[in-house]
Formats: C-alpha cells, sequence, structure tokens
C-alpha cells in the first residue's frame, strides 16, 4: 500500500476512486474554519488586545487554519493507512473547510478573509446589531487605513519550511457606493463582544443599530442637551424628503419644562425652520407644517461608519 | 395621488369634508321674470343637520398601534410616544376652536395647521389622581354625566349648558373611561394650543403586494393618522409613565397659552380615549453615543517600549504565553491566534501528524511560536469532541481504504500482464482468461515462491524435489511458466501424455 501512495498514478488512482465527502463532514470543516465553538481565549489571547469599548479589525491567518483543520482530520489517523489516505486527501478537505469544492483546491488563489472584533455595551444592549463590510475605505478615508502591510520575515523562521513572508495591503481609494462584501459570520462569542467575519479584504464597515418601523424622538448624546436633526422637507429635485442635508444639521430641541421633559414645540418649530432657510438658501423652503414637522421628528436608527486601521 | 411600495407619505391634515357640527343647509331660489309680471319672492328651504363625531369614545379598531409598545420596558427617554389611527381624517373630525387653523397665505415660516382635537398626555405616577379600577393606567370608567359635570375641585369640559342636555339626553347610559391629572402637570404637561397642529399628520404607506386584503376583499388600510406626543419621557423616578389619548374638545381655553386653568381646581378631569402604560428605563448610554466613541484599531498589544525584537514580534500580533513543555520545563512561548494585525501570505505546509510538528523553533532567540500547535490541538479537541463529524469522517476514511485495498489488489494481480493499465483496474467485467490467470496466480505463485513462513509444505512421498523428471506431472516453475505465457497446463501435460510435448 505504501508503494501504491508513493507513486503519482497510484495516488491519482485512489483519489479517483474515491467516494464522495459526506455533507455534514465538509460542513462542520467550513463551521471550523470560521472558528465557530473555539474557545475565546484562543482568539484573543489577551484581554488588552480587544479593550472594552473597542473595534479590532483583523485578516485570518489561512496558515493557522490550515494547522486546525490538519488537527480535525488527525482524528482519523488511527494507523499508517489511514494517516496516509488523510494526507492524500488533505488539500480537498482543506478546500472544502473554505467553502471551496474540492476539485479546485490548488487552482484557486486562497481565500482572503478579513473581520471585526467588537467588545461594547453596545453588542450586549442591542441584540441584532447589523454589520456591513465594504471593500473600500470610501471618500472619507483616513491616513494608514487597513492593516498594515510590514515588509521582511517573521520573528521566526520554521525550520525547513522557510521564512514567512508577508503581503500588505492595496491602497484605499475607490468611489462611494460600493457592494457589500458577502458576511460569512456574525455571532456573539461573548455577550458584549461580535465578531464578523467577512470574504474579502474589508475597509470600510457599517454598525448600525437594529433597525425598526418609523418612529419619532429626539437624539441624546450625553452631557448635552438632545438635538433634532434636520431633513429636507421636498420644494425641488435636489431637496428630497426625508434625506440629510451635508454635514448633518441639526437644531436644539429645547424644553419648556426640562424636569418633566415637556418640549417647546413651537420654540423648536421655529428654529426648525430657520435652519432650513439657511439650509435651502438661496431658495425658500416650503412652509414647516404638520407633516413636514412629522418628517424632522424622525427618529433614525444609530449608525456608524468606520474605518478599518489604526485610529493613531 | 398613489404612493408608490416602501414610500410614505406625510400629509398636514386630514380636512373632513364637514367637521363635527351642527349645520343648516339653505336652498334659495330666485325666479326672475319678464317686467311686466311680478317676481315672486325667492324659494327657499332649510334642512338643518348635525355632523357628529367620536366625541366620547373611539371604535374598537380605531386604535391601530401606539409606540412605545404597552407594558414595553427599555430606553425610551429619547422617544416621543405616538398613536396610529385609522382612517385619515379622525383627528380633525371634532373642530377644536371655531376658526382656528385656516391655512394662513403660505410660505411664511412654520405655522401649525389645523388643531386637532386629540392629544397625548404622558403622565407620571403622582401627576394623576389614582384609580382603583385600572391601577396601571389611572382611567376609571364614569357615567357622562359625571365627566360633563365632575365634582367640585375637579375641572371638566367647558361647554354651553344646552349641548350638555342634548348629549345627556342623546347617550343617557353611556360610561366613558376618564383620567383625573392635577392641575399642576395638566399646565405643565398639555400641549399649548398653537402647538396642536404640529403633532398631527397624516401618514400614507404605500401599499405592496405582499400585503393580505382587509375584510371581504377590500384594499389593505393605507392612510393613517398619527398623533405625537409633546413631551419626553423624563421625570419619573420609577420609570413608568403612562400615556393617554385625550380629547382636549372642550379644555382648548384652559391651555396654558389661552386662558390658563382658572383657580380653586386640583385636578382635571379628561376623557382618555385610549390608554397604555410602558417603562423607560434611563441610565442605559444612548446607542450613538456607544458607537461614536468605539476604538479602532488592530488586535496587537502595545508593545511601545520593548526591545526591537519583541517589539517587532507584538506588531505581528504575536503575544507572549506561559508554556510549559512535556519535559516539564516553563518558558515563554509566542502566541498568536488566527486574527491577525497584518495579512500573511499562506504556506501549504505537509500535513501536521501531531501537534508538535508544528512546533516553530527559532535558534535565535531560543523561542518557541507555538500558534499552530495550539490551533492543531484545538482542532483535534473540537473534532473529539463531536461524535458525530468524527464518525462520519471515519468512515468516510474506512470506505477510501477499503477501496484503496480493492485498488491495490487488482493492480498486484494485473501488474505483471501490463494488459490493463491502473486506470482500468476497478472495471467490474474481467476477460475469462483473465480470471484464470487471477485463479492460476493465486495458486501457483505460492507454489513457485519463497518458503511459506511456517516452513515448505510437508513431503511425505519425497517426491517433491523430483517433480521435474515424472513425465506425467509438471514442475511448479513449469506450471508457473504455462500459465505466464497463457497456456492452459492441462492440455500441454494431455499433449506430452500423448507424446506430442
Amino acid at each position: 500500500m505504501r508503494a501504491l501512495l508513493d507513486s503519482a498514478e497510484g495516488r491519482a488512482a485512489v483519489l479517483g476512486a474515491a467516494p464522495d465527502l459526506p455533507d455534514d463532514v465538509g460542513r462542520w470543516l467550513a463551521r471550523l474554519c470560521l472558528l465557530h465553538d473555539l474557545p475565546f481565549n484562543a482568539l484573543v489571547p489577551d484581554a488588552r488586545m480587544l479593550p472594552a469599548e473597542s473595534v479590532r479589525f483583523f485578516v485570518i491567518d489561512q496558515n493557522w487554519l490550515d494547522s486546525l483543520v490538519d488537527g480535525a482530520l488527525s482524528v482519523a489517523a488511527v494507523a499508517a493507512v489511514e494517516a496516509a489516505l488523510v494526507a492524500l486527501h488533505r488539500p480537498g478537505l482543506q478546500a472544502a473547510g473554505r467553502g471551496r469544492a474540492a476539485a479546485s483546491a490548488g487552482s484557486l488563489a486562497p481565500p482572503v478573509w478579513t473581520g471585526l472584533l467588537l467588545r461594547s455595551a453596545a453588542v450586549a444592549g442591542w441584540p441584532g446589531l447589523s454589520v456591513i463590510g465594504y471593500p473600500d475605505a470610501g471618500p472619507a478615508s483616513r491616513p494608514g487605513a487597513g492593516p498594515a502591510s510590514r515588509p521582511g520575515a517573521g520573528p521566526a523562521s520554521r525550520s525547513g519550511a522557510g521564512p514567512a513572508s508577508r503581503s500588505g495591503a492595496g491602497p484605499a481609494a475607490a468611489p462611494d457606493g460600493a457592494e457589500p462584501l458577502p458576511l460569512l459570520r456574525i455571532d456573539r462569542p461573548a455577550p458584549s463582544v461580535l465578531i464578523a467575519i467577512f470574504d474579502g479584504f474589508v475597509r470600510r464597515v457599517e454598525i448600525a443599530e437594529p433597525a425598526r418601523g418609523l418612529h419619532f424622538g429626539v437624539r441624546p448624546s450625553a452631557g448635552q442637551p438632545p438635538r433634532v436633526a434636520v431633513r429636507f422637507i421636498g420644494g425641488g429635485k435636489q431637496f428630497p424628503p426625508g434625506v440629510q442635508p451635508p454635514g448633518e444639521p441639526s437644531v436644539e430641541a429645547g424644553f419648556r419644562d426640562a424636569a418633566r421633559g415637556v418640549l417647546d414645540i413651537g420654540g423648536l418649530a421655529g428654529r426648525l425652520d430657520a435652519k432650513l432657510r439657511e439650509v435651502y438658501s438661496p431658495v425658500t423652503p416650503p412652509q414647516l407644517r404638520s407633516a413636514a414637522f412629522g418628517i424632522e421628528m424622525v427618529a433614525a436608527p444609530a449608525r456608524r461608519f468606520f474605518v478599518a486601521g489604526h485610529a493613531r | 395621488m398613489t404612493v408608490s411600495p416602501g414610500e410614505i407619505e406625510f400629509s398636514d391634515d386630514g380636512r373632513p369634508g364637514l367637521p363635527a357640527g351642527d349645520y343648516c343647509l339653505v336652498v334659495e331660489q330666485q325666479v326672475e321674470l319678464p317686467p311686466e309680471f311680478v317676481s315672486p319672492e325667492p324659494y327657499r328651504n332649510e334642512q338643518r343637520m348635525r355632523v357628529t363625531g367620536p366625541h366620547f369614545g373611539l371604535g374598537p379598531q380605531d386604535v391601530v398601534s401606539v409606540y412605545p409598545p404597552a407594558q414595553a420596558e427599555g430606553d425610551f427617554s429619547a422617544a416621543l410616544c405616538h398613536v396610529i389611527l385609522r382612517g385619515r381624517g379622525l383627528p380633525w373630525e371634532i373642530p377644536l376652536e371655531p376658526g382656528a387653523g385656516e391655512p394662513g397665505d403660505g410660505g411664511a415660516g412654520a405655522e401649525p395647521g389645523l388643531p386637532p382635537w386629540l392629544a397625548i398626555v404622558l403622565l407620571a405616577p403622582g401627576e394623576y389622581v389614582p384609580a382603583k379600577a385600572d391601577e396601571l393606567t389611572g382611567a376609571q370608567p364614569v357615567p357622562l354625566a359625571n365627566y360633563l359635570n365632575p365634582p367640585p375641585a375637579v375641572l371638566g369640559p367647558d361647554f354651553l349648558p344646552e349641548r350638555k342636555n342634548r348629549w345627556l339626553a342623546e347617550f343617557p347610559d353611556l360610561s366613558c373611561p376618564v383620567v383625573d391629572v392635577t392641575s399642576e402637570a395638566f399646565a405643565a404637561v398639555a400641549p399649548l394650543a398653537g402647538e396642536l397642529g404640529y403633532l398631527a399628520h397624516v401618514r400614507e404607506v404605500g401599499a405592496s403586494a405582499g400585503q393580505p386584503a382587509g375584510a371581504a376583499g377590500e384594499l389593505p388600510d393605507t392612510q393613517f393618522a398619527v398623533v405625537l406626543s409633546n413631551r419626553l419621557p423624563s421625570g419619573s423616578p420609577s420609570g413608568m409613565y403612562v400615556a393617554h389619548l385625550v380629547s382636549l374638545e372642550g379644555f382648548a381655553g384652559y391651555l396654558a397659552d389661552r386662558d390658563g386653568l382658572p383657580p380653586g381646581y386640583s385636578a382635571v378631569r379628561l376623557l382618555s380615549l385610549a390608554r397604555w402604560a410602558f417603562t423607560s428605563t434611563t441610565g442605559q448610554p444612548y446607542i450613538g453615543d456607544l458607537l461614536e466613541g468605539l476604538d479602532i484599531g488592530v488586535p496587537e498589544l502595545d508593545g511601545s517600549g520593548a526591545p526591537e525584537p519583541i517589539a517587532k514580534a507584538i506588531s505581528y500580533g504575536y503575544v507572549p504565553a506561559d508554556y510549559r513543555t512535556r519535559l516539564g520545563e516553563r518558558t515563554v512561548a509566542w502566541y498568536r491566534g488566527p486574527c491577525l494585525p497584518v495579512q500573511m501570505m499562506r504556506n501549504m505546509q505537509p500535513i501536521y501528524e501531531t501537534a508538535e510538528a508544528a512546533l516553530v523553533y527559532d535558534s535565535q532567540t531560543g523561542m518557541f511560536d507555538v500558534s499552530f500547535a495550539a490551533g492543531w490541538q484545538a482542532g483535534r479537541l473540537l473534532a473529539l469532541a463531536d461524535r458525530q463529524f468524527t464518525t462520519s469522517f471515519l468512515a468516510w476514511i474506512r470506505d477510501n481504504h477499503r477501496l484503496s485495498q480493492l485498488l491495490l489488489e487488482r493492480i498486484e494481480l494485473f501488474r505483471n500482464y501490463r494488459l490493463l493499465g491502473p486506470g482500468d483496474m476497478l472495471t467490474p467485467r474481467l476477460p475469462g482468461r483473465m480470471i484464470r490467470r487471477l485463479i492460476a496466480e493465486g495458486v501457483a505463485a505460492p507454489l513457485a515462491g519463497p518458503p511459506p513462513l511456517l516452513g515448505p509444505p510437508g513431503d511425505p512421498s519425497g517426491l517433491h524435489g523430483h517433480l521435474h523428471r515424472l513425465p506425467g506431472l509438471l514442475s511448479p516453475a513449469e506450471v508457473d511458466r504455462l500459465l505466464r505465457a497463457g497456456q492452459d497446463p492441462h492440455t500441454v501435460l494431455a499433449d506430452r501424455i500423448r507424446g506430442n510435448g
């Protein structure tokens, strides 16, 4: 048997004769490669790498996934023959773990999976946060976007395997309105930690409150009086109703009785009208009546765009 | 004007054709005759009619939804309560003040518009008189007379006595839910008359194809009236709030920007057309602030201040970890999980058969890199923990083994004949002569080959070594040679005996 598996045509024959991989094995390997069920400190070995109220962008190490899959495959290597067969099927099994057909194991470029870890009270308090990743950094990209690319070899070279080389992220400059990346996994391994893995190199992420129906309210902020965001109320093609003007202007809400939270509606309407005149000028905005007031008071879900990379 | 699906159209008000009230319809016709005749007086007919509105109660279907949802608990400190009502004209069916809210000349700044007769009054416990009938919301059902003419020190609606009597005669047995709001709370919380017009609008939703039809095949409702509250939930020590949709008909004069409340009343009795309670928990930070305050970065420790090789390793995502080797030594090793701050190229290594095979040792620094070894171990442990995966995968490998074994046997058997290639080895039909050869091979080869492990077979006749000299027998080597040449030993033997050999 060893001679058979040593020769190239013997290997080809054995591979050709192999039965199809059962679906549940393929699915299990794919789940494993998306880091499900791994103990959390295998992902984040030191708590200081993911402090409270932080988001960390990462690239998945495909070599680490290879070791992970090898370890899982070792359960079937009960004797020399089985071990040899496992080694023979390994490329196909590794490909199955990445969700690819075995036949294309060697031909496609290795997948690039990136993602983010978010640790925040927002994850615990708002289950169902939506995370959308984009491959481009958007128009307002900060310098140094993307996990950094550093030339040179790693700190330790593997015996007999050659140095591990790196390739860096490409430049981030792409037009807005890009297609979002496929989301491979979004999960909460701990109550206040969220992990999201994308198929592709994510450079910009939008994290938003779970979508709800149309509700009304003000936008609070810590330590400051609440404000109301100003929106267009129609009156021309360049003023689509409900859309926020550039710069996101807002006006103070204003109270008639601050302790009870009673709003000064008349004053608020006046302030909104003044701000609309400012935003619409030189065109005169339509009259602010109850419908327009309703549009201004619509409470939009909170969302924020993050550009991947170092904040400093 | 129809609204397309997915769009919402806001309108200022659903001004009804005829608001509630008494009307007199007068028709006059003037007939003009030629001058030589006397024109009669104009013919005149009068018709009195009354348009009634839902003065004292709403229908069961009229309230479509409320927000915050009844009995909800959450952080609503930035939300304005609202009620969605069926029928676009409901908040304007009853005129609040005569002549109020006629549209101005248009385009002149913010203007409230037609005021609704409904308003949402949001109350905290302590701002209304508790009621035994409904402890949660403070509403109690009273006969209509007790609403129109409440007990002393409680202020009721201001209607002309004839109107009150007419209603009492029309609805003698009507019982309406009321809530007694303290005067102080009413003055502080009730909307100003000038604000009412902003607090109600009409929403038309584009019906999408997926919406179910109403009863009897009607089109689904798409037009709704929305009434907003003017108060954010704040000021209740327990976080509990009650919202009442009240009728302000008859109270317009008592609102804070009109005449205000007359002195001497401790409570104001309002007719509660709908009510619900919720709890707003404050102290939870607003999610927008939380998202704004997030620190962005990549998962790595802070390596500043460390010597250069360590700082470099840390910048690649490595973390120093305690490592107890198999021999019991305790040392420090580098560990890095699958989440890297930098992108690495993939080196397809040959398969690691043990965790230790995946250890990386840097002889320069004397440090191990246990990342891949730990990953290998994690994978193995996860596989062992999942019995179904293990049995499934093991069964598949054993299937592979069985088929490979079969393949091997056939390849070995056919190896010498070179008539079939390895790819044909598993064809189900084999030529008959090949089968015979297989059988012969199975028999002849052990005879011609080296002695078996247990020693040569016994030879009681003593002839084994001399078989080649016996004419009627073929030696094993001859049989082997004949078989390999594709000839049948029996026919050869027969020929030899006949002397043709």
